[in-house]
């Protein structure tokens, strides 16, 4: 690598770091990427105490804007950083490794660059870092952050969009939520209770059962079943609250805090009613409830009732279910609560959540499992060590042993006795005929993250059912959003935004945005190639842009620009070629474009504006000097040149043009301008027999042989005549559409009312045409009438003649008028006419 | 707190002569970096940064303009459906401080009637090259009643505060708009404005 380019690589990498951030060394290696040799630029950076090593990919060799560099490595030299220069097993004995962090970069060297600087480097730093052992790397996150952990392949790649800012800004919020994220501990009381169809009784005290815990509990969860099971309630599928049992609770509730009830759910002997401290009130939404009967044609003698809640940000279920009874039934009650599981969803707005789908999750019950055993009922009653018994449980084999139902649901170790059935009104087993084996049907169970469980007890002394009321305390820990730090995690999540939305802008790089054509000359074609690459990681859209409100054309008509709207991969890049062509239509509008241009200063043609979606505007000039010629001139500005063209300047040029008024000078008896003249003699001598002299389609307007005649009018040549009767033909026309007016000055208007009579024509050439504008349209009408005289040879008649002169002599919008206008000169006898006028002075 | 990431969007112009630190200024508030080297800015570039005042989230897309002559004109059509326009000179380039009549003579014929202005004068770091003083630039403000002050991209003078102090102005403006026109005339739209960048016709392609 040349010394000066290796300086100028370094100027352009230095302008990548930040005032304080040392180059220390580049350099120039490559990767194998797929099959592609891929140019890296090294550059090993120091920062206050510590040091690193940047990986730049090249989008353009040598690299001179910024753009041309792109970060594809940031890799601090710190105690993971190994240079590995071993050839190992590598392709090539040029390569060598780098090992920073879990990662491993492979690079390659040229033969002919010297690494031993390089190396020098990097071993004093690893040197100086094992020394300090630490270093502060903050500097390098802002060049992390930006060049690689934002580039997203499917979005290069063009399969993905990019991101939209809405949903960059929840990612990055939930992303975060761990540094605004608290857990705050919340009481949860737990309680279950088959009432066998009591109703409350005023002296029923329910303290006993929900007033059991020193504190305060933050939210009950109370589930009773058979509240009422009468065959009316079935059939009506009961489900409106039983607000005797729901005033007895909240007597009962812990006289230490204000309640109250947030919701009751109920389904026909199920009810579960939600309680809680009035002051969380405002901490509890999303309130939702959900019912699913099982029982004989899903009645709902059984089944299960269920709330969904949102508490902070964590989302609890309470379920209360009541499954089949009888000791052989386990199955049936398996599949309940299969049912239950599957079919209880919650409905909030277009949002579902099934059970699974909380965070905690609380299901009680009266879930009437049994003790199966083989031993008879009548031993269970006796038998002292409930404990023993609790593994023939159907629910213990069923949940712990064969994993079969509440899955990854816990339950508490059950120290009570069975809490079924006794006697109502005693703490006697059954006694009566039905006789039935004692069972712990009523559980607790739960499922879920920081959820602690503090107790889990029955209560004996309530005695009206045949079951005994249950209840667990839990603590659980909710998550909560601490106001404070969110909105400080909120304002730099802003910010992370904004660089995304910044970083994340399509970009497009141009190789140069001046675009300098040199030296224009009438009707020759120049082209230059507009490089254009997508060097950023997103798809690039772009279009050319118009410059103002009134004209919808992105440049002016002589330029021609090969794509005006495209795509670009990332990586990708094309070539826009840029034409200019001045014709007839524009000759004169460069001309006087370019009049005031000084000699030595750039005169922009036109500036283009390459838009580039959702992202920047780059204009591009288009520079040229413009190499006069009569084509484009007026017909009075010809006559008034008493040398070639060539030896004017523009600006000369265009002076004459301005100055229309001042009078052909007197040595200029001609009739017609000198090139006008020209041809016309030259197609009188050699034209007239000529078959398709002129044609409707031009056939020779973009001949070769007219750039010829234009040196040989321009420099006023001796030489002979280096065209074609038929190129001749076309130069007449050219120099008439070329003239920034046309001959024929009269409106189209004017030819509409008076076209059909010739006097009237007669007059409005006299009188609204120039004498030197009607001079030279008699000479051209005589001359088209001895082409016309020839019509049997050259198969020119007056109205093929007509059609193609009157739109370059007249110019009108619609050729109707003015070619009818032709038809009467070329079809009557002007002889006359043509005489007195082309005598006048 | 709200999930919407901005409430209002205000598009703000950068305008002055070429050299005067138009870039540097927008790459300061937005990046919060400086560098000294100079690449002319040819085209429009944007960039967009949020700010919150008086509890509603703004977001500022901010456009960088070509100050070369050259390209004056055509920067103009993007004068249109600006808020905002900043008016940079270079107080250590006085021909840059006497274009700020033709720059304001720009404004007049192009941009929109309510456009609200303030005029920087940027580099007021470089002490010892001042050609411009402030009083000068106090002047020319009270005369045409626009916002002024002295910026330093480099030391990070000013530059939030001139941002922010122009944003307050369009909130000003805004707030009074919906307030007597009883919010019929919203003045942004956020779904439009946020695809149609500030040029005229570039709609939404």
């Amino acid at each position: 690598m040349g010394d000066n380019l290796k300086y100028s690589i370094l100027q352009t990498v230095e302008q990548k770091f930040r005032l304080g951030e040392v180059v220390l060394v580049i350099f120039e290696a490559y990767q194998i990427v797929g099959a592609e040799h891929q140019n890296r630029v090294l550059v090993v950076v120091k920062s206050g105490n510590s040091s690193a090593l940047f990986s730049f990919a090249i989008a353009n060799y040598p690299p001179i804007n910024l753009s041309d560099l792109h970060i594809n490595a940031v890799l601090p030299i710190n105690e993971t950083f190994i240079i590995d220069n071993r050839p190992g097993s590598g392709i090539s004995s040029h390569q060598f490794q780098i090992l920073s962090g879990n990662e491993t970069f492979t690079y390659y060297y040229y033969p002919d660059h010297n690494k031993e600087q390089f190396d020098k480097v990097l071993r004093k730093l690893i040197q100086e870092y094992s020394e300090e052992n630490h270093g502060n790397f903050m500097w390098l996150d802002a060049y992390k952050s930006s060049d690689l952990s934002e580039i997203d392949l499917d979005i290069a790649t063009n399969k993905l969009p990019p991101k939209n800012r809405e949903s960059k800004f929840r990612e990055e919020l939930e992303r975060r939520k761990p540094e605004y994220t608290i857990y705050e501990p919340y009481k949860i009381f737990c309680a279950t209770w088959n009432v066998n169809l009591q109703q409350p009784k005023e002296d029923l005290v329910l303290r006993e059962w929900l007033s059991t815990t020193e504190d305060a509990p933050d939210i009950y969860a109370i589930g009773l079943q058979e509240i009422d099971m009468s065959a009316e309630t079935i059939i009506r599928s009961e489900t409106r609250p039983d607000y005797n049992w729901i005033a007895k609770i909240l007597e009962g509730v812990h006289p230490g805090d204000a309640y109250e009830e947030l919701i009751s759910v109920r389904f026909v002997g199920m009810m579960l009613t939600i309680v809680i401290k009035q002051s969380l009130r405002s901490s509890v939404s999303k309130i939702t409830t959900s019912m699913v009967g099982t029982g004989t044609l899903n009645f709902g003698n059984k089944g299960g009732v269920g709330v969904s809640l949102q508490l902070n940000e964590n989302f609890l279920c309470f379920i209360n279910s009541h499954l089949a009874a009888h000791v052989q039934e386990f199955e049936r009650r398996n599949e309940d609560h299969d049912e239950i599981l599957r079919r209880m969803q919650f409905k909030d707005g277009f949002r579902t959540r099934n059970i699974l789908e909380h965070d905690q999750i609380f299901w009680i019950g009266d879930l009437n499992y049994r003790i199966a055993t083989a031993i008879d009922d009548g031993q269970i009653k006796n038998f002292c060590e409930y404990e023993k018994l609790f593994y023939l449980d159907q629910l213990y084999i069923e949940h712990v042993k064969k994993k079969r139902v509440f899955r990854d649901f816990q339950e508490g170790k059950i120290t009570f006795k069975p809490t079924y059935k006794y006697d109502p009104g005693t703490d006697e087993w059954d006694s009566s005929e039905k006789n039935r084996a004692p069972a712990w049907c009523d559980r607790i169970f739960w499922k879920g993250q920081k959820v602690e469980q503090l107790c889990y007890k029955s209560v004996m002394q309530l005695r009206i059912s045949d079951h005994k009321p249950v209840y667990s305390v839990f603590i659980t820990y909710i998550m909560t959003r601490d106001e404070k730090k969110f909105k400080r995690v909120h304002e730099e999540v802003l910010k992370t935004v904004d660089k995304y939305e910044n970083d994340n802008q399509p970009q497009m790089t141009v190789a140069e945005t001046d675009l300098d054509f040199g030296i224009l000359r009438y009707h020759e074609m120049y082209s230059r190639e507009l490089l254009v690459a997508n060097n950023c990681h997103l798809p690039v859209h772009f279009k050319f842009l118009s410059k103002d409100i009134v004209s919808s054309s992105v440049c002016e008509d002589w330029i021609r620009i090969s794509h005006k709207s495209g795509e670009l991969l990332t990586g990708n890049s094309m070539s826009i070629r840029i034409d200019i062509f001045i014709d007839e239509s524009s000759a004169s509008k460069i001309m006087r474009r370019l009049k005031d241009a000084q000699i030595n200063v750039k005169v922009p043609l036109d500036i283009l504006v390459l838009h580039v979606e959702n992202g920047r505007d780059i204009f591009i000039t288009v520079f040229g000097e413009y190499q006069p010629s009569i084509f484009g001139l007026r017909l009075d500005t010809l006559m008034k040149l008493n040398k070639s063209v060539l030896e004017y300047s523009l600006k000369e040029l265009m002076d004459i043009d301005d100055d229309a008024n001042n009078l052909i000078p007197f040595y200029n008896n001609a009739k017609a301008p000198r090139e006008i003249y020209l041809m016309i003699d030259y197609l009188y001598r050699n034209g007239l027999n000529i078959p398709h002299l002129f044609t409707i389609q031009r056939r020779h307007k973009l001949s070769p042989r007219i750039c010829a005649i234009r040196d040989w009018l321009d420099s006023w040549s001796v030489e002979n005549f280096p065209g074609t009767p038929q190129t001749a033909a076309e130069i007449l026309l050219k120099i008439f559409e070329a003239s920034p007016e046309p001959l024929v000055t009269i409106t189209e208007r004017e030819l509409q009312i008076y076209v059909q009579y010739f006097d009237r024509c007669k007059e409005l050439v006299q009188n609204k045409m120039p004498l030197l504008n009607r001079k030279i349209f008699l000479y051209v009408i005589m001359f088209l009438k001895e082409i016309q005289k020839n019509y049997t040879i050259n198969g020119m008649d007056d109205r093929t003649i007509a059609k193609i002169f009157a739109p370059a002599l007249c110019r009108h919008q619609n050729d109707q008028f003015s070619q009818k206008f032709l038809l009467l000169f070329l079809s009557n006898d002007i002889k006359d006419f043509a005489r007195v006028e082309l005598e006048k002075n | 707190m709200s999930k919407k990431t901005y409430d209002l969007l205000f598009k703000l112009l950068l305008i002055g002569d070429s050299g005067v630190g138009k870039t540097c200024i927008l790459f300061r508030f937005s990046d919060d970096a400086f560098t000294s080297t100079f690449i002319s800015t040819i085209g429009i570039d944007f960039k967009i940064k949020t700010v919150e005042l008086r509890g509603k989230k703004i977001k500022l897309q901010i456009w960088d303009t070509a100050g070369q002559e050259r390209f004056h004109t055509i920067t103009t059509s993007y004068y249109r459906g600006a808020m905002g326009i900043m008016l940079v000179y270079d107080i250590t380039n006085e021909k840059s401080f006497e274009n700020i009549i033709k720059w304001l003579r720009n404004i007049d014929e192009h941009a929109n009637e309510d456009v609200e202005r303030m005029i920087l004068g940027n580099k007021c770091d470089m002490t010892d090259k001042r050609v411009v003083s402030k009083e000068r630039g106090e002047n020319i403000a009270r005369e045409y009643g626009i916002r002024f002050m002295e910026t330093s991209a480099k030391a990070n003078i000013n530059i939030e505060k001139a941002f922010s102090e122009l944003a307050e102005a369009i909130l000003d403006q805004t707030a009074g708009k919906e307030n007597n026109d009883n919010q019929e005339r919203v003045v942004v739209d956020r779904k439009n404005q946020e695809k149609s960048p500030a040029y005229s016709r570039c709609c939404t392609s």
